[in-house]
């Protein structure tokens, strides 16, 4: 029995040391400042990268149409600690582009490199969605921001695009990578600088945003 | 005993290797993350209905005093049939057919623009026009739009007869080219 119990012992503390110095080794994770790779040090305490919406702006182009009318509406709104942006169009019809600037920032004190962009939208043929931008492989630096341009639109001429609910979404997935510390980012405007080693530290509000504009409904 | 005591080393093994790999999965979600956008469009429609107005017609100038008139009665979506019933041609004073509709955008939820407004042109010696209403006339949302038929005889020709015209209109979005 005590032979059984050393080695589920071993067999736990090996495992959980596995994802420590795994993390350690990439640069950032908890607070251990003695994490070394070979050759190098890794500044691995209290580093970490965090990526979140930091602005959005929404507008559309019903200025262009003649006369002019406000017709639809298009609506961004940061929620869930600046994790998830809300995007809404009301009453959209052919013709009709509602564009969202966005940006995001790296709040952490690693650099976080953008890994890939997965749009998903089950009607491409009721609507066409654009991320402008380099987003693949684009690195964002501690304190750093990156903007974007979304354009949703496409609505075509047909009748059975009439009365209708389109849903999209779009995943803007990073790594963090490692760099010399940045010593965090601490501008005051992002209400939770401190500690988010997990990247989820108070992630279940729905703050709406902080210090950026944000035009939520 | 020998078989529970197995069992309690699979069960604490089991739990080991939960709790790891969920270290795993903790320490695996600090360095990848994602922020993502969720969208909604709703679109709208066209909804727009042609009647006849309340009351819809009147007959002035009929000095014979002659048993005349004019109806209105719904046709199709885009049409209304219009009938001046023993048409009668007077010239002092002129005999006027009138006969109002309704175009009506109560609920559609985008503006609309008039895109054809016609009316048949069977006989002769009579004039037909539409007025009050034009081509390229926005109707916002909720509102309504009222035109108007005229109907004249300029000659003898179909004097007592039933003349039956069907008006057509048709609609588009306020945007659309």
């Amino acid at each position: 029995m005590r032979k059984a119990i050393i080695i589920i012992l071993a067999l736990v503390l090996a495992l959980s040391a596995l994802p420590v110095t795994f993390a350690c080794y990439n640069g950032g994770w908890g607070n251990w400042n003695w994490c070394w790779r070979p050759q190098q040090p890794v500044y691995c305490c209290p580093n970490y990268c965090n990526v979140i919406f930091k602005s959005a702006y929404a507008h559309d182009n019903e200025n262009t149409f003649t006369p002019i009318k406000e017709v639809a509406e298009t609506t961004a709104c940061i929620k869930d600690c600046g994790k998830k942006l809300v995007v809404t169009i009301d009453n959209a019809y052919p013709g009709y582009q509602g564009t969202v600037d966005f940006c995001v920032k790296n709040t952490g004190s690693m650099a976080a490199t953008i890994t890939g962009i997965t749009t998903d939208y089950p009607d491409p043929f009721y609507l066409q969605i654009d991320l402008t931008g380099e987003w693949e492989g684009a690195v964002i630096y501690p304190c750093s921001e990156k903007c974007g341009q979304l354009v949703i639109g496409g609505i075509p001429q047909t009748p059975d695009a009439q009365n209708r609910d389109f849903t999209f979404t779009i995943n803007i997935n990073y790594d963090c990578t490692c760099t010399p510390p940045g010593g965090g980012c601490h501008d005051g405007h992002d209400g939770h600088d401190g500690w988010d080693g997990w990247g989820n530290w108070g992630n279940w509000g729905n703050w709406g945003g902080w210090g950026g504009y944000n035009n939520c409904k | 005993m020998r078989s529970r005591r197995g069992l309690n080393k699979i069960g604490v093994l089991a739990l080991a290797l939960l709790i790891a790999l969920g270290a795993m999965g903790v320490a695996y979600a600090a360095w990848i993350d994602e922020v993502y956008i969720e969208g909604t469009i709703s679109t709208g429609d066209i909804n727009t209905s042609l009647t006849c107005s309340t009351p819809c017609c009147s007959v002035t100038g009929n000095p014979a005093g002659a048993a005349t008139s004019i109806t209105c009665g719904s046709g199709t979506e885009t049409t209304l049939n219009i009938t001046v019933v023993k048409a009668q041609f007077s010239t002092d004073p002129e005999t006027h057919y009138y006969c109002s509709f309704d175009v009506s955008n109560a609920a559609g939820s985008f503006p609309i623009k008039i895109k054809t407004l016609s009316i048949t042109d069977p006989y002769t010696g009579v004039t037909r026009a539409i007025e009050d209403l034009a081509v390229g006339d926005v109707i916002d949302p909720t509102k309504k739009a009222t035109g108007k038929v005229h109907i004249q005889l300029t000659t003898a020709e179909q004097a007592g007869k039933d003349l039956g015209y069907t008006l057509t209109v048709t609609v588009k979005r306020w945007n659309e080219a």
